[in-house]
C-alpha cells in the first residue's frame, strides 16, 4: 500500500482543503473545485473505514524454527 | 478383601490383594482432611520435566524425603529448580501402579514471604538507576497505525479480546501475532524472542505485550531483567498490558506506554472509527459553509460593481438603449452564473445528507464542542477543568461545565 492510499494521508488532505477554504481568498471556481475534491476524499475515507477488513497473520511458525535468541 | 473382627487372638486384622491394599491406602489418605489441602516447606531435588510438561521432583529436609508431582498448568512452575527452597500447596495421594506415595502440587512459591516482592524492588531500583524507566525515552505511537505486533499466548482470551476491540474500533490495521509463553520457566526467553522477531518485521509500528491477570508468581516473567532489557532495546514502541489494573510489572515501567489491561491497550493503539466518521462529516460541513460564504461574498462584490456600472452610464441618449440592453444581458448572465453555482451547491448538499451528523444525533449520540473556540472535543488533552462545553443533541443545545477529566491513558505517554 503506497502512502497515498493510507487513511492518515487522506484525512490530512481533507484537513488541508478545509483550511484553504477557511482562508476564503480563492476564486469561486477554485473553491468549488476544492470542495468537490474534499467530497471525493471524504468519500474515500469513509469507504476505507467501512470496507477495510482486519488482517491477521500468525508469525509463530518462524518462532518455532528459531531456537536461539 | 477380608476384615476380621478385632480380638486378642489374631494378629492379622485384614487380608488384601496388592490392588486392594493400594486402593485402601489411597482411600485412607484421601479421606484425611489435613492431607487433602496443605502447605509443605522443603528443598527441591531430583527435578525432572516430562515431555508433556509435567514436573516430577522430591521435597526434602534433614529428616525425610517425599515425592512430588506438579502438572504443567500448576502455578509457580518457574520456581522448580534443584536446591530451591519452596513452599508447596497440594494434597497427598497414592499412585497405585507404581506404589508411590506423592504430593500432588497445585502451587509453588519460593520460601520466605515476600521474597518475590523483594526481588522486584531490587530489580526496579537497579533498572531505574540505569535509566530504563526514563520518561524522556518514552516514544509516541502513531495516531493511525497500519501494522502492529502482538506478543501474547494464543491460548486464553486475551488475544481474542484485543482482536475484537481492534476489529470494532479500527479495522484498517494488519496484526502480526507471535505466539508466546507468558507463564512458567521458559516464558521470559519466549517473550524476548517474540519481541525480537516482531520488531524486525518490516513496517511494524508498535508491539503490544499482553497477558491476562494472575498472581505475582504468574506474572513473574514480566519482572525479569532480560525481558526489561529487550523492551528497552526494541526498535519500535512497546505497549505493555500485563494483568489487571492494579498489577504493575517491570515490563510496564520500561515500556513506552503502560495500559491498565490488554483491552485498554487495544483501545490506546487505535482511533475510534465512529469518531473518525463524525470528524470527516464535520470537515465536509465546514467546507460547505466556507464555500457558501465565499459565494455570498463574491455575489455582493459583483452586485455592487454592477450597480456602479449601471448608475454611471454615460448621458448620451442614443446609446442609452444599447447600454441598457448590454447591462441587462450582463445582469442576466451574472444571475445565471449565480443560479448555476447555487444549484450545484444545493445538489452537493443533498449528496452530503447521508453524511449528516444529525443522523447520528437522532440515534441518541451528542456532539461536544469547546464553547471557547467551537472545536469539537474528541480527546481530553485540550480540555481543562472549568472549561465550558456546548453539547448538541437531537433537538437543541446544552451548555455544560467540565468538572472532572478522567483520562483513559497515561497522560505523559500518549497524545
Amino acid at each position: 500500500m503506497s502512502e497515498k492510499d493510507t487513511f492518515e494521508f487522506l484525512l490530512n488532505q481533507l484537513e488541508i482543503i478545509v483550511r484553504k477554504l477557511e482562508e476564503g481568498d480563492l476564486s469561486l471556481e477554485e473553491s468549488k473545485k476544492l470542495f468537490l475534491e474534499g467530497v471525493e476524499i471524504a468519500k474515500k475515507c469513509k469507504e476505507k473505514l467501512s470496507e477495510t477488513k482486519l488482517e491477521i497473520e500468525d508469525i509463530s511458525k518462524e518462532l518455532d524454527f528459531d531456537n536461539s535468541i | 478383601m477380608v476384615f476380621k473382627e478385632e480380638n486378642n487372638y489374631s494378629r492379622i486384622h485384614a487380608t488384601f490383594s496388592v490392588g486392594e491394599l493400594s486402593e485402601y491406602i489411597k482411600n485412607t489418605l484421601e479421606k484425611s482432611s489435613h492431607l487433602r489441602n496443605f502447605e509443605v516447606i522443603g528443598e527441591i531435588s531430583n527435578h525432572f520435566q516430562s515431555s508433556s510438561g509435567h514436573n516430577y521432583f522430591s521435597l526434602k529436609d534433614e529428616k525425610a524425603v517425599i515425592r512430588c508431582v506438579m502438572f504443567r498448568d500448576a502455578s509457580g512452575i518457574e520456581f522448580i529448580e534443584d536446591g530451591q527452597q519452596i513452599s508447596a500447596e497440594g494434597y497427598v495421594s497414592f499412585y497405585k501402579s507404581r506404589g508411590d506415595l506423592q504430593i500432588y502440587v497445585n502451587k509453588v512459591q519460593p520460601e520466605g514471604i515476600g521474597s518475590l516482592q523483594k526481588n522486584f524492588e531490587l530489580l526496579k531500583t537497579k533498572l531505574e538507576s540505569e535509566g530504563l524507566f526514563d520518561v524522556s525515552r518514552k516514544r509516541n505511537i502513531p495516531q493511525y497505525p497500519q501494522m502492529i505486533g502482538i506478543v501474547t499466548s494464543k491460548k486464553g482470551s486475551v488475544l481474542q479480546d484485543i482482536i475484537n476491540i481492534i476489529k470494532r474500533r479500527y479495522p484498517l490495521i494488519k496484526i502480526k501475532i507471535a505466539d508466546t509463553k507468558v507463564q512458567g520457566k521458559e516464558a521470559a526467553i519466549s517473550i524476548v524472542k517474540s519481541i525480537k522477531i516482531l520488531e524486525s518485521e518490516k513496517n511494524i509500528q508498535l508491539i503490544i505485550l499482553a497477558r491476562g491477570g494472575g498472581s505475582l508468581e504468574d506474572l513473574w516473567p514480566f519482572n525479569e531483567e532480560i525481558v526489561a532489557k529487550s523492551i528497552f532495546a526494541s526498535k519500535v514502541p512497546i505497549v505493555s498490558a500485563v494483568g489487571h489494573e492494579t498489577d504493575v510489572t517491570i515490563s510496564d515501567l520500561v515500556s513506552d506506554i503502560r495500559a491498565a489491561t490488554p483491552s485498554a491497550a487495544a483501545e490506546i493503539v487505535t482511533p475510534d472509527i465512529k469518531e473518525l466518521k463524525n470528524i470527516i462529516s464535520q470537515k465536509l460541513y465546514d467546507s460547505l459553509n466556507n464555500l457558501e460564504f465565499i459565494l455570498s461574498k463574491k455575489q455582493s462584490v459583483a452586485e455592487i460593481t454592477l450597480d456602479r456600472l449601471l448608475n454611471n452610464k454615460p448621458e448620451i441618449s442614443n446609446s442609452e438603449n444599447i447600454i441598457n440592453l448590454h447591462s441587462n444581458s450582463i445582469r442576466n448572465s451574472f444571475i445565471q452564473i449565480l443560479e448555476k453555482s447555487y444549484f450545484q451547491i444545493n445538489s452537493l448538499e443533498n449528496s452530503l445528507r447521508t453524511l449528516n451528523p444529525e443522523n447520528v444525533l437522532n440515534r441518541g449520540y451528542s456532539i461536544v464542542s469547546n464553547k471557547k473556540d467551537n472545536q469539537l472535543i474528541t480527546k481530553t488533552d485540550r480540555l481543562k477543568v472549568g472549561d465550558l462545553l456546548s453539547i448538541t443533541i437531537k433537538n437543541g443545545e446544552l451548555e455544560a461545565k467540565t468538572t472532572k477529566i478522567n483520562n483513559k491513558k497515561t497522560k505523559e505517554n500518549y497524545e
